[in-house]
């Protein structure tokens, strides 16, 4: 175990300055990507509570509105469509459908 | 590598290996011994208390159109509080508050005496420009908080249906009843990111997307046509004004998707407005927690039976003695009479007990219970309500000759309100079982949807049910009401039944309580819709054909309009 770790360490030195490099790039990068990772999540977290408030506001005044529709609504039935002048057909009368099959060909082409 | 390397690795490998003993032993300090309480100490960071609002998904009406009504909804506004340790004075604090309050002086100078006390509620669900103006007093000590309640804007409408939100055993908010309980894990958002810190919501997200969670919230959509809901009610209303009945129900259905369009039971309540509620009683939906005898219309389940068996068929006859003794025991027609040698059609025409006690026995007992089984009768609908209830269905399974005949017209097995609708609408639509539902799509917070689906399990032939149905239509073109109220253009079958109302402290019946139950479907031939309707004890009448056949009609010309249902014949 110990002679396998050794060997590693004496191939990486005769690489040093290249692992170096690649190690320091690699920091630099992932530092970046993490900056910028956060800065876009601390963003969002904002921008969607804001969101959150406005669809809170907005849903209270759809609430009120929906109460007073439904207020509204229950208001409006047939008595007051007969007090506004509404009439009941006396008659009513229905057109006939024509049966499709008159305009299907049975015969075979 | 000189021996001096190797024993320096051997030393760091030493170090590490002890380091990692320190740290895992200190893990398993922090996550097995002490763990609940670090697990408490970090909920208590991970909440911002001051912004927790109450929040749950909405239920939906939906209309002919599509278009959504919310039905039960938040709202946002204040609360407002006081802190009786720093108001200074109360007295000119209340003539400030009082064209804001509903709070007479005393009660507000007997809070503000408890001067120990730091936290006294004064009056809740303000509106937003009310708290607003409280705030802008700056009382010390009087604090308009911002805070969230659940509000039913149609108000009694469908009431049982929707149910009610209230504390749970574990003093939780939670749905009580109705569609609030029994979606209570889609409704709830207990773990709503709205209510974590700042930081502790940065990282949240990458949770949430690498463990996938499981049970997804949002808000559902029923298929209550609130049009429809709001005329079926207000036509239980009268005729229950008219009966004096004490509790009326119905159901409008579609009898080919079980999908519900209006239902409603009566006495009601408005979940807005609960102060003056004493029985909590009224808060159970008997539509699906009442079973009921529900008498002659049972009958055309019994017919089809007969038929599907081929026990009978609709052309037999039989001999009307107008009564029969089994096991001791004589039943008889509602009015005792005999009729003599007569077609099948008179007993749904005339509703005699003893041609439906006739077919029940020659189909036998065995088959007969088989297919009363099958309908859904001792069995839950599967409908989308708490607490449901499977009804009564013991006499079933006695294989007694008077008991199997009593149940063929409805007496001596009860069944709920949704059970009896569910097994009717085998009738209509081909001869499928159903499973009732009111909410046809759920819309998940994440933006997925999902639809229910509908659910049919064939169980008599179509042809029997056609049988039957013409029947049926004989019954409204010629017997109800000697065929006054038949349409012209539109075929329609129905039924009534009155039965008996069994007195719980004799074990035998009152002499003069019933319930009145109605079914009928249209356009019958390939119907869209199945009314039934029933009330319990109306005064002064005898038969339910007296007391529901016109609120039938009237609802079945009212869906005929409202749906523009082109005619059938």
């Amino acid at each position: 175990m110990t002679q396998i770790i050794a060997d590693n360490i004496n191939s990486m030195f005769r690489y040093k300055e290249k692992v170096f490099v690649f190690l320091v790039l690699g920091i630099v990068i992932t530092a970046s990507v993490y900056i910028f990772l956060v800065q876009k999540a601390i963003v969002n977290v904002v921008e969607r509570e804001k969101i959150t408030k406005e669809i809170r506001k907005r849903s209270t005044s759809v609430s009120e509105l929906e109460t007073k529709y439904f207020s509204i609504k229950s208001s409006v039935n047939i008595e007051l469509a007969h007090a506004k002048g509404f009439k009941d057909a006396e008659v009513v009368s229905y057109i006939s459908k024509k049966p499709i099959t008159a305009f299907v060909s049975y015969n075979e082409l | 590598m000189n021996s001096n390397s190797i024993f320096r690795i051997r030393i760091v490998l030493v170090f590490v290996c002890f380091f990692s003993f320190i740290i895992i032993g200190k893990l398993y300090f922090v996550q097995i011994v002490k763990g609940n309480m670090y697990s408490e100490k970090a909920d208590k960071q991970y909440i911002k208390p001051s912004t927790v609002l109450f929040s749950r998904g909405s239920i939906f009406f939906q209309s002919k159109d599509g278009t959504k009504n919310a039905v039960a909804t938040l709202k946002d506004g204040y609360t407002l509080v006081m802190n009786p340790k720093i108001l200074k004075d109360p007295n000119n604090a209340y003539q400030a508050l009082s064209p804001y309050l509903n709070l007479n002086k005393d009660s507000f100078i007997e809070k503000a005496s408890k001067v120990n006390d730091q936290y006294e509620e004064l009056q809740k669900r303000l509106d937003q420009s009310t708290g607003q103006s409280i705030n802008a007093l700056r009382i010390l000590g009087i604090n308009a908080v911002k805070d969230s309640w659940r509000i039913y804007p149609a108000d009694s409408l469908a009431a049982h249906t929707i149910g009610l939100i209230g504390y749970d055993d574990k003093n939780k908010i939670a749905g009580r009843y109705g569609l609030e309980r029994y979606y209570e894990n889609i409704l709830t958002r207990q773990t709503g990111i709205a209510s974590m810190n700042f930081f502790a919501e940065l990282f949240s997200g990458i949770k949430n997307s690498v463990f996938k969670n499981e049970e997804k919230t949002g808000d559902i959509v029923t298929s209550i046509e609130p049009t429809v809901e709001e005329y079926l009610e207000k036509t239980l209303e009268e005729v229950q004004d008219k009966w004096s009945s004490d509790s009326i129900g119905g159901i409008i259905m579609d009898p080919n998707t079980g999908l519900i369009y209006a239902m409603s039971a009566r006495p009601t309540f408005n979940p807005n407005d609960l102060k003056d509620i004493k029985d909590p009683k009224v808060f159970s939906n008997p539509l699906v927690e009442e079973a009921y005898e529900m008498g002659s219309i049972i009958k055309p389940l019994t017919m089809m039976v007969g038929i599907d068996s081929g026990a009978i068929k609709t052309d037999s006859t039989y001999i009307d003695k107008g009564f029969l003794e089994l096991n001791g025991k004589k039943i008889a027609n509602f009015d005792g009479k005999a009729r003599g040698e007569i077609p099948m059609q008179e007993i749904l025409s005339q509703s005699l007990n003893i041609g439906a006690a006739t077919i029940a026995l020659k189909i036998g007992g065995d088959t007969f219970s088989n297919y009363f089984k099958k309908f859904g009768f001792g069995q839950k609908t599967g409908i989308d309500q708490p607490n449901e209830q499977k009804g009564l269905t013991k006499n079933l399974d006695t294989k007694r000759d008077i008991e199997i005949a009593t149940a063929s017209y409805g007496q001596g097995i009860s069944m709920t309100p949704m059970q009896t609708i569910r097994a009717l609408s085998i009738l209509a639509n081909g001869g499928n079982l159903i499973i009732p539902h009111i909410v046809n799509k759920i819309e998940y917070t994440d933006g997925t949807s999902q639809m229910i689906e509908n659910i049919k399990t064939p169980i008599v032939s179509k042809e029997t049910v056609d049988e039957v149905t013409e029947m049926l239509i004989q019954v409204v073109d010629k017997a109800l009401k000697k065929g006054q109220v038949k349409m012209e253009n539109y075929s329609i079958a129905a039924k009534t039944g009155t039965a008996q109302i069994a007195n719980p402290e004799t074990k035998g019946y009152y002499d003069d309580r019933f319930l009145h139950s109605f079914f009928g479907y249209f356009p019958a031939h390939n119907p869209r819709f199945i009314i039934f309707l029933y009330h319990v004890n109306p005064k002064n009448v005898n038969f339910a054909s007296e007391t529901l056949t016109d609120p039938f009609i009237k609802l079945t010309k009212f869906l005929i309009n409202y749906y523009e249902i082109p005619p059938d014949r």
